[in-house]
């Protein structure tokens, strides 16, 4: 007990942690909630991912004190966890053949046919191309925060955004 | 939508904006005198707003309930605290323990394996236990005028005076 009264002394004295913490959570929240609800479209599974990841970033906080380092960070592995959340899923979903709810429901009839529509062709895509389409349509996410997260070029961001929303215009013609 | 065939391609280029200026420029010359490629252009460009808007909603659609950062940041706390409690040895103990069981499991003398034995030969591990001394008399039925126990030959000589003079 003496050496966890010590280790916390330690780490609250060395970088005042919990504050810290705090506001980075504050400030990137948001954009961790979205990562994983575009990829699992299901508000309950993307705040579980979304805990998670914060609990992750917790326990590395130390070498994750600088924001812009924070957000890259948290953005990746919110990404990862959704992604790896959903591989399960589909496994689930072949092996027991349920249907999955998740499209937005205040939206319109015609309008959801249409999400429904281009939710499927998001998801044929191959995965690169997935996550610079997902990412991007994150609040606040510019190109270099994109780069940033997925440890890319910029270009490369630019160009894979290019050809994801080609296809999935060609695709929803 | 009667784009020019050969325009299709670099026309949703410039829809998405992708055209690099010396192509873009060509390209707005060739809208200029192409109503079917301007038409095609006003349609991609309606495409596109309206897939970019459903990104938009697939992805923005859902919020962080209010109090989910202070669970957040509770829950991060807890869980530290929780690996702070459990002393730093206790793990390595327990690492010591478990190659210390592997290393008595792998020094146990290894039983020697028996070389085979025909049937006819094979007796019951507990055979000796149920050896008695007179185990070879017991085994051989005496003929006629044998005894199970061989008797000392003069013991046996008077006994036949005996039986002769009765």
């Amino acid at each position: 007990m003496s050496a966890y009264v010590e280790a916390l002394a330690s780490s609250r004295a060395a970088g005042q942690q919990e504050p810290d913490f705090a506001a980075r959570v504050a400030e990137t929240q948001r954009r961790v909630f979205q990562v994983a609800y575009g990829v699992l479209g299901d508000a309950a599974e993307a705040e579980e991912v979304a805990q998670e990841t914060f609990l992750k970033a917790y326990r590395r906080f130390a070498s994750l004190r600088e924001p812009a380092k924070f957000r890259a960070w948290v953005a990746r592995i919110a990404l990862r966890l959704a992604l790896n959340r959903r591989r399960g899923r589909q496994r689930r979903l072949v092996r027991d053949t349920a249907w999955h709810e998740t499209r937005p429901a205040a939206a319109p009839a015609a309008d959801r046919l249409f999400l429904d529509r281009v939710r499927a062709e998001v998801e044929r895509l191959p995965e690169k191309l997935r996550a610079v389409l997902l990412l991007s349509a994150v609040e606040g996410m510019d190109a270099a925060e994109v780069a940033a997260a997925l440890d890319i070029p910029a270009g490369t961001v630019r160009s894979r955004l290019h050809v994801a929303r080609k296809r999935l215009l060609e695709a929803l013609r | 939508m009667t784009a020019c065939k050969k325009q299709e391609d670099r026309l949703l280029d410039y829809a998405l904006g992708a055209l690099p200026a010396a192509a873009a420029g060509e390209m707005e010359t060739h809208l200029a005198a192409c109503a079917g490629c301007a038409a095609a252009l006003v349609e991609w460009r309606g495409r596109r707003e309206r897939l970019d808007a459903a990104l938009g909603t697939l992805v923005r659609g859902a919020e962080p309930p209010p109090a989910f950062r202070a669970r957040v940041v509770a829950a991060a706390e807890t869980a530290a605290a929780k690996r702070w409690t459990q002393p730093a040895w206790a793990g390595a103990l327990a690492a010591v323990a478990v190659v210390a069981l592997a290393g008595a499991l792998l020094e146990r003398p290894a039983v020697a394996p028996r070389p085979p034995v025909s049937l006819s030969e094979w007796r019951s591990p507990t055979d000796w236990l149920l050896r008695t001394p007179g185990d070879a008399l017991l085994r051989t039925t005496p003929r006629l005028g044998e005894f199970y126990f061989p008797l000392p030959p003069a013991e046996a000589e008077s006994n036949k005076g005996g039986n002769n003079e009765g």
